[in-house]
């Protein structure tokens, strides 16, 4: 009897833990803390902390949930076999594949933090982590809707957006050999054997590792919506649009906000359209195009997975070919 | 039978998750984070979670066998080490406590409407945002809706059309002049734009409340009691033109005033 409440102990565990949960999340009310006087700012800072964190999670989830899938079922062979030898036909097809790819900034690192470290070349993970949250169905969308069904900036967005992800990834392939992860991180062993067990214990391991992968990114996503959340309360936009004028100031400042704010990029071109009015495009395409690509919130995520250095060199990289680019076209948009 | 107290605190702490994003979702209080359209999302997440505690729940106890089987590990991961699984090291401690975070603030402390004080800090837009003239009867898709406003004796704004008919006052005013109009909103002055206009604003949540901007008319009103920041009103009146430097702004020029109580849903969903 003993023997078999031992073999179903963990079970029998997490039976009573899911009960208190469900009794405390129904039964129960909340037990608000109303005692304690909190500032106002502080309350608005918690509600914009958890609601960048409640839709954040699902594409977290999903982003997690690809990640053990690639570690368990995809081999360095199928990715050698798939990456083009040729430097620019592997940026091309990096950059395109995250164009077809609906993900959110957040939730693509742990994606790429994998497929890399199955042996895609960083410069090629580079290109995906760009266009992966920059250019989708979805964005594309969005933009045409917030700048009243023009879609003229929808088109600037998406076009610009994939040539400076090229330019980017390729400066990133003759700058940087070699994987660029953090040594630290705890992944097992590689192997080619995985294919020796069952099909159920792939799954299995599949959603082990999702869970594991879920804590580790848990930590960074949670630390940069709070940052982000201090940011949207305690910066005041208009304070920085009045503090100077023309165009290339004009940029660099809505880059800037696009940087602190850290919103998803499927609801950063409402933002973008109310500044319509004071800025010219360009510093709007300045803000929808740098924003999806460097944030706040996937910049803490992203020192999580790469070292230290290659974050740093990649964020001025990224900074200056948008700036330089947009710049440049400036003329003609 | 070994049990492992770090995996049971990343059990509990997967539950709470998909605990605390159910009840938002059984309370309502979820529109007070993200736009309703949005919720499947947060709910198919609440189940991935729940979901995600079920493949944990077994990893908090394992056999002896299990433990000294290394046959797995290629695959499953090896941290079944059983040297130092009962303390758990700082580092990690400060990480769980960061994971928790959300969830204890989350259960414990109110949670907060935006109001005036948040609408000051971000970007406004209450002039005409387009720069195209032409008033040919182009206006999109919104076109039906644009022909129900002007066939409309009174322009009523409620929760559905409030960020549409603003956009095409803001965008045709000359079309509306004169036109009788009724709408609800808080008060908010805005020191840089309109020194002696108070604004009748909303906050529209396009995704979730971080990207939440204000939307709104101006208020003409000699009434110095009409002026209390967060209040929140019912305004009727009639629009008319005001001509400021550069373009010319509807502005509502105020028949009657009636405070209201703050509705329980105080966004706006585009």
């Amino acid at each position: 009897m003993i023997r078999r409440i031992e073999h179903n102990l963990a079970e029998i565990t997490g039976f009573i833990v899911l009960a208190s949960v469900i009794y405390l999340v129904v039964v129960n009310e909340r037990w608000t803390l109303k005692i304690i006087v909190l500032p106002d700012s502080l309350l608005a800072i918690n509600t914009i902390f958890l609601s960048i964190l409640i839709e954040a999670l699902p594409f977290v989830l999903i982003g997690v949930f690809i990640a053990g899938l690639i570690q368990v079922f995809v081999t360095e062979e199928h990715i050698k076999k798939l990456i083009p030898k040729n430097k620019l036909m592997a940026v091309g097809m990096s950059c395109m594949l995250g164009a077809l790819f609906p993900a959110c900034e957040c939730g693509i690192v742990p994606i790429v933090r994998k497929l890399v470290y199955k042996g895609v070349p960083i410069f090629a993970g580079v290109g995906f982590l760009l266009t992966g949250p920059l250019i989708n169905p979805i964005v594309i969308a969005s933009t045409y809707m917030a700048f009243g069904q023009d879609v003229r900036i929808a088109l600037w967005r998406m076009g610009l957006g994939l040539l400076i992800a090229i330019v980017i990834a390729m400066i990133i392939s003759f700058l940087f050999k070699g994987n660029q992860l953090k040594k630290t991180t705890n992944l097992p062993e590689l192997d080619q054997s995985t294919y020796r067990f069952p099909l159920l214990l792939r799954i299995k391991a599949m959603l082990i590792h999702s869970v594991d992968e879920f804590f580790d990114v848990a930590k960074y996503l949670i630390i940069g919506a709070m940052l982000a959340a201090f940011v949207q309360t305690y910066v005041s936009t208009n304070t920085l649009i009045g503090m100077g004028q023309g165009v290339v100031y004009s940029t660099a400042m809505m880059m800037g906000l696009a940087y602190l704010l850290s919103l998803c990029s499927e609801a950063d071109a409402f933002i973008g359209a109310s500044f319509r009015h004071v800025f010219p495009e360009t510093s709007l395409l300045g803000f929808l195009i740098y924003g999806p690509m460097l944030d706040l919130k996937n910049t803490i995520m992203m020192m999580a997975v790469f070292k230290l250095r290659f974050v740093v060199i990649l964020m001025v990289i990224i900074t200056l070919s948008v700036f330089g680019i947009l710049m440049f076209v400036h003329p003609w948009v | 039978m070994y049990y492992q107290s770090q995996q049971a605190i990343k059990a509990i702490i997967l539950l709470m998750f998909s605990g605390f994003i159910f009840r938002l979702h059984h309370t309502g209080e979820i529109i007070m984070f993200i736009n309703p359209q949005y919720t499947a999302f947060s709910q198919i997440a609440s189940i991935l979670f729940l979901f995600l505690f079920f493949i944990q729940v077994p990893r908090i106890f394992i056999s002896k066998e299990q433990a000294e089987d290394h046959d797995y590990c290629t695959i499953l991961g090896c941290n079944h080490e059983m040297i130092g699984v009962r303390t758990i090291p700082l580092k990690n401690v400060v990480i769980y406590f960061i994971i928790i975070l959300p969830i204890v603030t989350g259960f414990l402390l109110p949670y907060k409407d935006l109001g005036a004080a948040e609408a000051v800090k971000r970007g406004i837009c209450y002039t005409t945002n387009s720069t195209h003239t032409d008033h040919s009867g182009k206006v999109g898709t919104s076109n039906n809706v644009f022909h129900e406003m002007i066939g409309s004796p009174v322009l009523m704004l409620n929760n559905d059309n409030f960020s549409v008919f603003v956009n095409n006052i803001l965008t045709y005013p000359e079309v509306f002049e004169g036109k009788p109009i009724e709408l609800e909103g808080f008060i908010y002055m805005d020191e840089t734009y309109s020194h002696e206009y108070p604004l009748l604003a909303r906050f529209l949540v396009t995704h979730c409340v971080a990207d939440a901007h204000v939307t709104g008319l101006l208020l003409s009103t000699d009434d110095k009691n009409r002026r209390n920041v967060d209040e929140w009103v019912r305004v009727n009146g009639e629009i008319k033109l005001m001509e400021n430097a550069e373009n010319t702004i509807p502005i509502v020029l105020v028949k009657q005033w009636k405070k209201i109580e703050r509705p329980k849903a105080t966004y706006i969903y585009p």
